[in-house]
């Protein structure tokens, strides 16, 4: 049974069509959560969140790329997430020691800033990396960027899982590029050889 | 001097990089970046960004998102028909199971035979025992009266004696047999009567009456003359009953119940009652339990 059949069955009420389309797109909209929020946690909720969101609006579905009406969902919960953590930070309990009496502190949970570069290799070296830079971004620019080159949506299809003309696509992208490469600059001699940026030594 | 790029030229290189230029965009690029190697060089520099972020590994969904039918109620609401149809359908299925089996005892008791012709058969003689005078003839009992009352309750004298009743066959001859002891009648004092004005008008010759005549019920037909004068006068005119009928218990016969009462149910139109009633239920009860069992998925 085809993507379009499914829908049709889902926006009639058929959950176990929709499950199927759940299936089909869960991979992406959790990496694309993870990407948006670090937090394997939070990106965990983002995505049920989102796919609650979408069997509740099915019948707002008008045609179109399904994949970007879903990562649409998933970016939405997402912004929503990041905007709660800005309006109510939230600082970690210290872990207590589950022995003794006394609270351990922990260097980790007393870091303001994220780990350092040298301490991102330690947890893996690309894919730190690119989080890391990810980071960095913008969470508008943030989201583009992992849309296009790491899930690997077309312009059109960006455009319409965000909600914005193609120019702002094309725009946001070649912005979010420039800081991931000078961030990505950081780890070049760590980076594996064949992407390491040659040329480009500070 | 290599002039910076301008963000509007990082743009056209990205776009350029993605394909998603037009055709003449792209060529004028392609003769910008023969002219300008840096251009050449960024272009390579976004390439291989674009690499690494490609390479990155993608996460895979820890656990299954699919959603729970308690989770799908909870966020879609069933709609109202949803809400109401099960309960209909379950409704209409009980209520006609009822009334398929209050049929059963329906078709058992008196009213559901509608068979009259005992009942009525058994009055003639409770009429005639009850308005047996001292003459050794039926008195008929007029609006009340005691069974001798002839001077009863409607007023006339004791000599208002009104006809026997006899067999339908007699009855003809003795209907006019009795016609001439009716005429004194007529000079005692009207007797006010209940019934309607055209039957007053026609008094005098309610003596005439025979109690419980058994008659061929027929539907009285319309006849022009005026049946009040002539005894013998059968058809009654419009709105006035026959000479003969005025004041009496029209017992219907056998044979007249035939053309005149309503005919009892006959037993194939109970089984077709009973057949829709049966059908009826089972067809909403198989349709509350496919509609409950759609909910429930």
């Amino acid at each position: 049974m085809d993507e379009l059949a499914l829908v049709q069955l889902a926006q009639k009420g058929d959950l176990d069509a929709f499950n199927r389309l759940v299936l089909a797109y869960q991979d992406q909209a959790f990496n694309l959560a993870c990407r948006m929020l670090t937090d394997d946690d939070a990106a965990e909720d983002a995505t049920q969140m989102a796919f609650l969101s979408a069997y509740r609006s099915l019948s707002s579905y008008r045609g179109g790329s399904f994949r970007a009406w879903v990562l649409r969902m998933v970016t939405n919960a997402c912004y929503d997430e990041l905007r709660r953590r800005q309006r109510r930070p939230t600082t970690p309990l210290e872990p207590l020691d589950p022995e003794g009496e006394e609270e351990i502190e922990s260097p980790t949970w007393m870091a303001d800033d994220g780990p350092s570069p040298e301490q991102e290799l330690e947890q893996g070296e690309l894919d730190a990396a690119v989080q890391h830079c990810l980071n960095d971004l913008p969470e508008d620019f943030r989201a583009v960027a992992v849309m296009v080159d790491i899930e690997g949506l077309d312009y059109q299809e960006v455009a319409e899982a965000i909600g914005k003309p193609l120019g702002t696509i094309k725009s946001r992208l070649a912005r979010a590029r420039m800081k991931l490469r000078e961030c990505l600059q950081q780890f070049w001699e760590l980076l594996p050889a064949k992407f390491r940026l040659e040329g480009e030594e500070k | 001097m290599n002039t910076p790029l301008t963000p509007q030229d990082w743009e056209i290189l990205s776009a350029y990089l993605d394909g998603q230029l037009t055709e003449a965009e792209q060529n004028r690029v392609r003769v910008l970046l023969e002219r300008r190697p840096e251009l050449r060089e960024e272009l390579e520099v976004l390439r291989r960004t674009r690499q690494v972020l490609r390479a990155a590994p993608r996460r895979r969904a820890p656990r299954n998102f699919t959603l729970t039918p308690a989770m799908a109620r909870q966020v879609r609401p069933p709609s109202f028909w949803s809400r109401v149809s099960v309960p209909s359908f379950s409704f209409a299925s009980a209520l006609a199971t009822l009334l398929f089996v209050l049929s059963f005892f329906f078709r058992m008791t008196p009213l559901g035979t509608t068979n009259l012709a005992p009942m009525m058969a058994s009055a003639p003689e409770a009429v005639q025992d009850r308005a047996q005078s001292e003459y050794g003839v039926p008195i008929i009992n007029w609006q009340g009266s005691t069974p001798t009352g002839v001077a009863g309750g409607m007023g006339g004298g004791p000599g208002k004696v009104f006809a026997a009743s006899t067999p339908a066959p007699k009855l003809a001859a003795e209907a006019t047999r009795v016609s001439e002891p009716a005429q004194s009648f007529l000079a005692l004092t009207p007797t006010p009567s209940i019934e309607s004005q055209p039957r007053a008008a026609a008094q005098p010759t309610m003596a005439e009456t025979t109690v419980a005549k058994a008659v061929p019920v027929s539907p009285p037909a319309p006849t022009g003359s005026n049946s009040d004068a002539a005894p013998t006068t059968n058809g009654p005119i419009l709105g006035v009953a026959a000479t003969e009928d005025r004041g009496q218990m029209v017992v219907p016969t056998r044979e007249g119940l035939d053309t005149f009462v309503d005919q009892p149910e006959s037993e194939w139109e109970w089984g077709w009652v009973q057949a829709g009633l049966a059908g009826g239920a089972l067809l909403s009860g198989l349709i509350a339990f496919i509609l409950w069992r759609r909910s429930r998925r």
